[in-house]
């Protein structure tokens, strides 16, 4: 499979995520609790992809969660970017296809997007809002595991 | 990997830059569409592209529903229809009733020289996707300006309030949710000897809050609230509409203040169809 290939299916990956998460919106009975498909997509995306495709991954989760959603796009953008960016980052520096470590990723992705979410729109409830992260964390980073095995097998090893 | 690090450095530096720059436009052009209500034309142009496949998981969910999971549920839909047939013999006498008292309001009115109430135009709609961001509590609904949806249209469901328009795209709106803490309501005990008016403000976890509840009102556990008419964000919320019911009132230890949650009457991860008010 070619590198562009790949990056088609990375795409592709990105977008059938940002539908499932739109139509499906899992919600948890803890704390409305909402799993993030879209996020859980792009974390194993980003750490095979490095930093800087994993920014523009970001970008383009950030873009279609933010159209979609009719959140503030600049804010969604930035913080999605960022994120790509950092999880590129990992990638590059810890991430040696290693299961837990993606899980790991996942759950300290989430809290992170969260925390760059509080800054921008502050939570009137903190402390409900901090469990509830957590749980999100969780949720996500079990639900990250699919999206490994399939980036994994898409991949083989090699650099988006 | 790059060969050349220098060369690898500058491509990163111009990549970051740029999605900066790119994100910065997106951002702007956003932000000036929204002051004026409308969907910018990327963001209008990608929730057009999305939407028939959204559409498409909510028909393949639809028929897993209609068709196989009844199967695996019949006990429990058996006994859903049995309580849901009470509950409709149970409305209909309850119908009977208001629509006499209806007609003597109607009456009363004409009587008194009150303007008569008119009912808004409701435009139906289908709900595309709920919450797509877990930070948010929006909706988007497939019915824009096309339909005649304007921004800050009230969108209603059968059981109550939902929202009102904050975007309205061509084919697409977006719909900000009770639930979202950007999101105040003025409302009021339905209770006739109490009437006791608050804010309702979102809380982020599916419930409200009604704010600014003098700590010696007359609020019980179990009052419904409907709108005030006053409303936080402009009045756009007309009077009347549920709200929802209050199930927890917690007053402070000086008796002053207390926090009122309201359990909303729309089951928001039930909704498919929703109506727009005109």
């Amino acid at each position: 499979m070619t590198s562009t290939m790949r990056q088609v299916i990375g795409v592709v990956i990105v977008m059938v995520a940002a539908v499932l998460q739109a139509a499906i919106c899992p919600t948890l009975p803890w704390l409305n609790a909402r799993p993030d498909i879209l996020l859980s997509a792009i974390v194993p995306l980003c750490l095979y992809a490095g930093s800087v495709r994993g920014a523009a991954c970001g970008f383009a989760a950030g873009l279609l969660c933010g159209s979609l959603s009719g959140g503030f796009l600049g804010t969604t953008l930035v913080t999605w970017t960022a994120t790509g960016w950092m999880v590129g980052g990992l990638g590059n520096h810890v991430f040696r296809d290693n299961l837990l470590v993606v899980v790991g990723v996942g759950i300290v992705t989430t809290l992170a997007l969260a925390a760059m979410h509080a800054v921008s729109a502050p939570e009137p409830q903190l402390g409900v809002a901090a469990l509830r992260t957590l749980v999100e964390g969780g949720a996500n980073g079990l639900l990250v595991i699919p999206f490994y095995l399939f980036t994994r097998r898409m991949v083989r090893h090699r650099p988006l | 990997m790059l060969d050349n690090p220098r060369r690898g450095r500058t491509r990163f530096q111009v990549s970051v830059v740029v999605l900066l720059l790119l994100g910065l436009g997106l951002g702007v052009l956003n932000t000036r569409s929204e002051k004026v209500g409308r969907a910018d034309p990327i963001t209008g142009a990608i929730q057009a592209i999305f939407a028939p496949a959204i559409r498409g998981v909510h028909a393949v969910g639809g028929w897993w529903h209609r068709e196989v999971s009844w199967v695996v549920f019949a006990r429990s839909q058996a006994e859903e229809n049995r309580r849901l047939r009470q509950e409709l013999a149970a409305s209909q006498g309850r119908l009977s009733a208001l629509q006499e008292a209806e007609a003597t309001n109607k009456r009363l009115r004409a009587l008194l020289g009150f303007q008569p109430v008119e009912f808004p135009h409701r435009i139906p709609a289908d709900v595309i996707a709920l919450q797509a961001l877990p930070d948010v509590d929006t909706m988007l609904i497939g019915c824009g300006t096309r339909h005649g949806v304007k921004p800050n249209a009230v969108v209603v469901a059968p059981a109550g309030v939902v929202g009102y328009v904050i975007k309205a795209g061509a084919t697409t709106s977006t719909v900000l949710l009770i639930t979202d803490s950007a999101c105040g309501i003025g409302g009021r005990v339905q209770r006739p000897n109490s009437r006791v008016m608050g804010v309702c403000r979102g809380r982020r976890n599916g419930t409200l809050e009604m704010l600014f509840v003098n700590g010696a009102a007359d609020l019980r556990a179990g009052d419904a609230i409907v709108s005030s008419g006053l409303g936080a964000d402009g009045g756009i919320f007309p009077k009347g509409l549920p709200i929802g019911t209050v199930t927890l009132i917690d007053t402070d230890a000086a008796g002053t203040s207390r926090t009122v949650v309201v359990q909303p009457a729309v089951q928001f991860d039930r909704l498919e169809e929703v109506f727009v008010l005109q």
